[in-house]
């Protein structure tokens, strides 16, 4: 049933015009305006410098109240939208989304209690910006925050941010942090706190050392007041700083400075659940940050108020499919992710258990070795382009087509930056052009290694299909079989492969798809990309950042540095009396805003 | 007594030496880099090379190799990569789960094993031993995932008496833990019980044909007397090998049935470092299993000792 609305949910697609309003925001910078003020209306749009709220001071009113009272036909609609979606997932909090009412205070659910969450795979830490690993983000964004999360839009709002406000000439970016914000150790948060975390996100994340190439200096003004000074316009920089999946964490100066580049050896933060404890293999507990102080906007995915419903928060790993699903049933979980696909069925009749499908989870993209070897040729990768069927591929891998789909943008229909240019040439499937191709290539019969995870079934259906459709088109494709600790360490090494193939996680700003940098596996250099990139960093309206990014799409599939096969999705399932609207938010669940009933 | 004692204690050295030397050469070939699985998909090659750098991964095995002597002379078995914490906290943490399935496992072992086995001895080719064989041929041959499966299904989907997975300690509270390892118990019981009912049948046969089984039923003792007292205690030998060995594998753990009912235990230890290439919990966990077997085996011996008095040790 929920699955239903989750789609409906993820489905829930920002008006163009709103997108760019938004984009007005983030990357308009000739204008001052914070991101909430620029959905509200274009009247902001000139008064540069002019400081914009958050939403969170009780004497301004909230943005999307604001964006209700302006723009009465455009947003209407949206927000009709995700208010069905919002009563659907919850039968009593139906004050959810008029933004302007703080609700603050009384929390529609039942407090108290234990949520546990069986999760697929032990998380190798809580720092999530030491590993990009997406098993660590599920618990970690419960303890820690950042300064700006993801709607449900995947519209950026303030988080630990009270306003901010960008200069006009786009290099000076001045953050009024939230006062009275506890860390889970007591301390209050300060300015010189999101200072030194600035520092190790410099250091430490991909996005962090690519802001860091136009950020010249972030100083603390006062307590609460952070200023960041670019040497050149860096239009992501916001969308960088955005949790969870990337962002930057926020916690107590003196913690992320002794940390430097290493991994973090505790767990502070100022989220709704604080960290008790870590026993590998047995569980993550954390419990209910008594002095959290949450935002008063109503609850939006990852952003707005945060309830801490439970009492403690338990994340266990159960890397058996069948026992997580069991679990779930017999009630010992709440929630399991990654449950076995042709489960679905059946789980769909449960009364007790509530099946949800994860839409997009992942895309599966192909990935060639274009340092070295036969691949490097991009003639023999246009071969391959054409040699490939995707659908026979999807359907191998993962099944009925209730859990894949077949679309041509590297960024999905979900997305604002969803485009079809170069369409013609998404699974163009034709053998014999494969085959002329390859004639005109330079290849000259050698052997094209692909890896293919023999642990990983899905993955591996894909290696399997691709080997063959290479073959078909004269091209001596071997599957070299090894499991998947083996696939992530030799692809770092481009002598030992031609072809691997990989799950991409969705993430919302379009430059911080991982095969587009050099340094990552595969290694695309090449001088149009690196000359769009830099062009897409620095262009500050929407429009123009969005044409950039189609033109960077046809680039892909003109120089074929990867192949985006097709999207797949997850299954995760709930016990029925779980409830919330977080519930169905996405592939990183989120267990504030969610509670047990009797 | 005492010299003997001493003498097996020392030799656990070199074992000890040879099988740190044989893993961690073995661990190090094998392709897999635990950097590059820590840091996941996104991770790009500079990131790796930095933590690998940082985990001091790029220096060459042996010199790893030496430090890692080094410091496991000391008593610190390092840090585990993947999870960062001490290995030798991380093996204590997994001794508890690992001893209380082990041990109960051992008591069903025990007590469906040799009584099935003295049965089957006494009836000899009735009904009663024929079919009491062929359940230890089913046991056996079952494997213990698909057992255990059925019975989560059983006794925790559909009764709801015991948990579908996990483990609660002892320390927060006993009856929990004991209904944790219920039914992973009785999975990897049943099994090893089939084992220890053969080997009991088969030496109950042998020794209740000798003459002093004769003699003492000739001389009017009651049955049960006969088997227990004068049979069993002989026919014990061979089987008590087979519970060492029972007990070594349950010690070492039992992966599958562990990882069944998500109970954190050694076996998966071993197992899940060596899918992440946790190199340093690997290399821990197998010296740890590598001094059980050889402690287990010395207990064994001794107990021989104490069954058999002819048995002397030299």
């Amino acid at each position: 049933m929920l699955s239903e609305e989750h789609e409906t949910t993820s489905k829930v697609r920002l008006s163009r015009r709103r997108m760019l309003q938004m984009a007005a925001g983030a990357g308009a910078l000739s204008l001052a305006s914070s991101l909430l003020a620029a959905c509200g209306g274009d009247d902001d749009d000139d008064d540069s410098d002019q400081e914009t709220s958050g939403g969170d001071s009780t004497d301004a009113p909230t943005a999307t109240a604001a964006a209700e009272g302006d723009e009465p036909e455009e947003t209407a609609a949206e927000d009709d939208d995700s208010e069905e979606d919002a009563d659907s997932g919850t039968e009593e909090d139906d004050g959810g989304t008029d933004g302007g009412e703080a609700t603050g205070g009384d929390a529609p659910g039942v407090m108290g209690g234990t949520g546990r969450v069986a999760l697929y795979s032990e998380p190798p830490t809580l720092d999530s910006s030491w590993t990009t690993a997406i098993v660590v983000l599920v618990p970690s964004q419960h303890v820690f925050e950042y300064l700006f999360a993801w709607d449900s839009a995947w519209d950026i709002q303030p988080c630990l941010v009270d306003s901010f406000e960008i200069a006009a000439d786009g290099l000076t970016y001045t953050f009024q942090l939230r006062e009275g914000i506890k860390f889970h150790n007591g301390d209050e948060m300060v300015a010189d706190d999101i200072v030194k975390c600035f520092n190790r996100w410099g250091q430490l994340v991909g996005e962090g050392i690519a802001a860091y190439e136009s950020i010249t200096d972030v100083v603390a003004v006062d307590d609460y007041t952070v200023e960041i000074s670019l040497s050149k316009p860096f239009s992501p920089l916001l969308a960088y700083l955005t949790g969870p999946g990337g962002g930057m964490m926020v916690m107590p100066g003196e913690i992320a400075e002794a940390a430097g580049t290493e991994r973090l050896e505790e767990y502070v933060g100022t989220g709704p659940y604080s960290f008790v404890e870590h026993i590998p293999d047995r569980h993550i507990l954390l419990e209910r940050f008594e002095d959290y102080s949450p935002r008063e906007e109503a609850p939006d995915a990852y952003a707005g108020r945060r309830t801490a419903y439970f009492e403690e928060l338990e994340f266990i790993t159960v890397p058996d499919a069948a026992a997580r699903i069991a679990g779930v049933e017999a009630g010992d979980y709440h929630w399991a992710e990654e449950v076995t696909r042709d489960e679905h069925e059946r789980l769909q009749d449960s009364s007790d258990v509530e099946a949800l499908v994860i839409k997009p989870l992942r895309f599966m993209g192909i990935i060639f070795n274009k340092a070295q070897g036969p691949m490097a040729d991009p003639v023999l990768r246009q071969a391959a382009l054409y040699a490939f069927n995707h659908e026979e591929i999807m359907a191998a891998a993962f099944g009925p087509p209730d859990f894949w789909r077949l679309q041509p943008s590297l960024m999905p229909p979900e997305s604002v930056w969803f485009t079809e240019v170069g369409a013609e040439f998404y699974n163009p499937y034709d053998p014999d052009r494969a085959r002329e191709l390859v004639e005109q290539s330079a290849y000259n019969g050698e052997t094209v290694r692909w890896m293919g995870p023999s642990d990983r079934e899905d993955y591996f259906a894909v290696a399997l299909t691709g080997v063959q459709h290479l073959q078909d088109v004269g091209i001596n494709a071997e599957l070299v079989s090894m499991d998947w600790g083996s696939v992530v360490e030799r692809r770092t090494n481009p002598e030992e492969y031609e072809i691997f193939n990989t799950g991409f996680s969705f993430n919302p700003e379009p430059t911080t798809l991982s095969f587009i940098p050099a340094n990552w596996p595969g290694w695309w250099e090449s001088e149009a990309k690196e000359e769009i990139l830099d062009r897409i960093m620095t262009a500050t309206d929407f429009d123009e950042r969005f044409a950039i990014w189609e033109e960077f799409q046809q680039l892909y599939f003109e120089e074929v540095p990867a192949i985006r096969v097709g999207d797949f999705f997850g299954l995760s399932i709930f016990r029925s009396n779980l409830k919330g609207e977080a519930l169905p938010v996405s592939s990183f669940p989120i267990f504030w805003n969610v509670w047990l009933e009797d | 007594m005492l010299r003997y004692l001493l003498r097996r204690l020392l030799a656990l050295i070199p074992v000890l030496i040879l099988v740190s030397l044989i893993s961690f050469t073995l661990v190090h070939l094998t392709p897999g880099d635990p950097v590059a699985q820590i840091l996941g998909d996104d991770a790009t090659v500079d990131e790796i090379e930095r933590v690998r750098h940082d985990l001091g991964l790029d220096r060459p095995v042996y010199e790893q190799y030496l430090i890692w002597v080094g410091d496991a002379l000391r008593g610190d078995l390092g840090q585990s990569i993947y999870v960062n914490q001490p290995v030798t906290s991380m093996i204590i943490e997994r001794a508890e789960p690992t001893l209380m399935l082990a041990i109960v496992a051992l008591f069903f072992t025990l007590i469906i094993g040799i009584p099935s086995g003295v049965i089957a001895a006494i009836k000899h080719n009735s009904y009663l031993d024929q079919s009491l064989m062929l359940l230890a041929l089913l046991a056996v041959s079952m494997p213990n995932f698909w057992l255990g499966l059925n019975l989560i299904l059983l006794f925790s989907v559909y009764i709801g008496w015991f948990p579908t997975g996990g483990y609660t300690p002892l320390g927060e509270s006993v009856v929990g833990a004991f209904k944790s390892v219920m039914l992973p118990a009785i999975a990897l019981g049943f099994s090893q019980a089939a084992l220890v009912a053969r080997m009991t049948r088969a030496s109950m046969l042998d020794v209740i044909r000798t003459d002093y089984v004769r003699t003492a039923r000739a001389k009017g003792l009651p049955a049960s007397r006969v088997y227990i007292t004068h049979a069993l205690k002989n026919a014990l030998l061979p089987t008590i090998t087979v519970i060492g060995l029972v007990l070594t594998v349950l010690i070492g753990g039992t992966v599958v049935t562990e990882t069944v009912f998500t109970i954190p235990g050694a076996g998966r230890l071993v197992v899940n470092s060596v899918i992440r290439r946790d190199y340093p919990v690997i290399q821990g966990a197998i010296m740890m299993v590598a001094t059980a077997y050889v402690l287990i085996n010395l207990v064994i011996d001794l107990i021989y000792v104490y069954v058999d008095p002819r048995i002397r040790l030299s």
